[in-house]
């Protein structure tokens, strides 16, 4: 590909990649949906929490 | 003419790239709490199904006080374990920490590996694990 015709794609070529970068980097952050989510598994290990403790074991 | 297409083209695997990128990155995090915190819950419910069990089978003379003791260090090891686990997920979550879900995961392995081996004991099957 002649370079002539590369030079110009160059700042959309980097701008892009900036934005790949951003996305990746802020993915990890959580949407409030799947947040929802997290908080409703977080509040259920609590109340399994509290079955595991209840359970009785016995002196044999 | 060419010189636009082959911007085009650029341009869209720029972005299809993008976008895969975005989407892994996801899948490795939440999915990761999700799938971690589910299992958590999952082998603390078969904790609780294996013990009443095994109460219900010694009650009616069909697990050996030997059982039941192997049964019991394993329990009192369980109940101390479960809730640092619970806090060790929760603390992964907060500070989106992966390391900490792996560590969260290799608990819940060994966890489940000795309930089900005690599950089979009294016939109840444990299933779950990362």
């Amino acid at each position: 590909m002649p370079l002539a015709l590369i030079l110009p794609l160059i700042p959309t070529i980097v701008e892009m990649l900036s934005r790949i970068v951003n996305a990746a980097m802020n993915s990890g952050e959580a949407t409030a949906e799947q947040k929802a989510r997290l908080m409703e598994i977080a509040r259920r290990l609590d109340e399994t929490n509290r079955s595991v403790q209840a359970l009785e074991i016995r002196q044999v | 003419m060419r010189a636009h297409r082959t911007a085009l083209n650029l341009t869209q695997l720029a972005i299809l790239v993008g976008l895969a990128a975005w989407l892994m990155a996801g899948c490795a995090t939440v999915t990761g709490f999700v799938v971690t915190g589910e299992s958590l819950d999952s082998v603390g419910k078969a904790f609780v199904t294996v013990g009443q069990t095994y109460n219900r089978e010694l009650d009616a003379k069909r697990v050996t006080p030997e059982q039941y003791r192997d049964w019991a260090v394993f329990a009192r090891k369980f109940q101390q374990a479960y809730p640092s686990s619970v806090q060790l997920w929760k603390s992964a979550v907060a500070v989106n920490d992966a390391a900490l879900t792996k560590k969260t995961n290799e608990i819940i392995t060994s966890l489940v590996t000795e309930l089900s081996r005690l599950g089979s004991v009294v016939g109840v099957q444990v299933l779950g694990g990362t």
